[in-house]
């Protein structure tokens, strides 16, 4: 009896709910963290937007899966997909910044020797959408700033129903790129995309209220057309990647863009130590899971 | 079409704040009987009381739903300040009537009286314009209005400054007129009365900050 096939799903539905949970901060922080609207409304809004990024978009990930993994019997598929599972959870415990957008895509061209132009171009867009995000933002955030009415109740309106529609818009991009990279790499038939939705309601319910406080807490401090502005800037750029089917770390983009929302103030005091620590993260753990996947393939 | 349901936030505490700046200013009547006939019925003390004690439940009902409700993290503080600030322009108040009090009920004798009478309810007056000001701070909806009715603040703080330091001045060169009594309880009613226009002032900075912080 075929055991692979139930245990990807279980494995990659699993992973989807812990994604799920840990991501959905990057959407919905500033809704909660600028009290928009509330958590619960805001979740609504978060399982609505990946839901509907995989069903619609999801595909575009088949692509990464192609280069990188095609090669790949289901059962290292399943090895890979166990071992990001677990980085995952440890990563979360020792509250490491791990993107599974990084790690998932470099320990399968790790394991498939798959470094071909496809791994460099991700290589590439994933140093290059940090530095679009950085000086994107504070060009957004002045012209946000200069457009629009003198009635500041007015801009405040404008910028909150903006901010539901952008965060909606940046779930669908985390639908449509990470979520759908998952199901992609396990493949897009069977239950794997009904299961997926079922992890991400799952994850997004009821593992995600502890990030929410914190990030909403400590990073989203954010005056509205700030938010906006950062949030903008990573949904266009994520969904620019998922055109292009190439993984991109939401969490990566959007810190970049946060930052670059800082760089936009007149006066700013900002610790760049602590944003230079997860900068780094996005090139060690990369780099450490291309290296553990080529150990996994030599071995 | 405005989209109420989702500024009810920023936009409601500062209704609330604008009903209060309002209510401020029916000290104003008060504390120019106050000064003006010295009363030793209580009656302007129980008004001011009355005041104080409803200023009390209102604030700190604010306070709660700024706390709870759907406002930016980047202004809440700032809100919280103003909401304490506003209370505390009726805590002085009240004050102003109990040493006022004192004084009657304590029979001191109270040189240049009707002089330092004339600079209390001038500074009260200033007070009341500011108040004035203030609740139109908090109902505009553009920079430009807010920025005037900010000017307007500080120009009334800067006369009410002049008044407090043209007083002192007076008391100064009268001290051989003063006892410890009247010496300090003047000294006490023109800096109170300085406290409630600074408050003004102060407030108005928090206002103009948080409305930069909400349209940036």
């Amino acid at each position: 009896m075929d055991f692979i096939g139930p245990l990807l799903l279980a494995v990659a539905t699993l992973l989807i709910l812990l994604v799920s949970g840990n991501n959905a901060q990057a959407c919905i922080g500033n809704l909660v963290g600028a009290r928009v609207v509330r958590t619960r409304t805001a979740l609504l809004i978060e399982i609505a937007g990946v839901s509907l990024g995989l069903l619609f978009q999801g595909t575009s990930m088949t692509t990464a899966a192609g280069h990188l993994a095609s090669s790949l019997s289901s059962q290292t598929v399943l090895i890979v997909l166990t071992i990001t599972l677990t980085l995952f959870v440890v990563a979360h415990f020792a509250r490491l910044p791990l993107s599974l957008t990084h790690i998932l895509p470099a320990l399968l061209a790790g394991v498939a020797l798959a470094f071909t132009s496809y791994f460099f171009l991700m290589i590439l867009s994933w140093m290059a959408a940090p530095v679009a995000a950085l000086v994107a933002t504070p060009l957004i955030t002045r012209l946000i700033g200069r457009s629009g009415t003198s009635d500041f109740w007015a801009k405040v309106e404008v910028y909150k129903v903006l901010l539901i529609l952008v965060s909606f818009l940046f779930a669908f991009t985390l639908g449509a790129n990470t979520i759908g990279l998952i199901v992609a790499v396990e493949g897009f038939g069977g239950l794997a995309v009904p299961l997926a939705i079922v992890g991400v309601v799952v994850g997004t319910f009821f593992l995600s209220a502890g990030e929410i406080r914190r990030v909403s807490a400590d990073m989203f401090e954010l005056g509205y057309s700030n938010a906006l502005s950062s949030m903008l800037t990573s949904a266009i750029l994520v969904e620019a990647s998922t055109l292009a089917g190439i993984p991109m770390a939401n969490t990566m983009v959007q810190n970049t863009a946060v930052f670059g929302a800082g760089l936009s103030y007149k006066t700013r005091l900002f610790s760049a130590k602590s944003f230079f620590l997860v900068a780094l993260s996005w090139i060690a753990f990369p780099a450490a899971g291309v290296a553990a996947g080529v150990l996994i393939a030599l071995v | 079409m405005r989209i109420r349901f989702l500024v009810a936030g920023e936009e409601g505490i500062f209704k609330r704040l604008q009903a209060l700046a309002d209510m401020a200013r029916n000290e104003t009547p008060l504390a120019i009987r106050l000064f003006q006939e010295r009363l030793a019925d209580r009656s302007v003390l129980e008004g001011m009381k009355a005041l104080e004690k409803q200023s009390d439940e209102l604030t700190f009902k604010l306070s709660e739903d700024i706390m709870n409700g759907a406002i930016n993290p980047a202004v809440l503080r700032d809100l919280l300040h103003v909401s304490d600030l506003m209370d505390t322009v009726f805590d002085d108040y009240y004050f102003l009537a109990r040493e006022v009090n004192r004084t009657v009920a304590s029979e001191i004798r109270l040189p240049m009286l009707d002089k330092m009478t004339k600079t209390f309810i001038a500074q009260v007056n200033l007070a009341d314009k500011q108040l004035e000001s203030l609740g139109k701070l908090l109902e505009a909806n553009t920079m430009d209005e807010v920025n005037h009715q900010r000017r307007e603040i500080e120009k009334l703080e800067e006369s009410g400054d002049e008044l407090k330091d043209s007083a002192f001045d007076d008391l100064y060169e009268n001290h051989r007129l003063f006892d410890y009594f009247s010496f300090q309880h003047y000294i006490e009613v023109l800096r109170k009365l300085d406290d409630i226009q600074d408050g003004a002032e102060d407030m108005s900075d928090l206002i103009l900050a948080i409305a930069n912080t909400l349209s940036r």
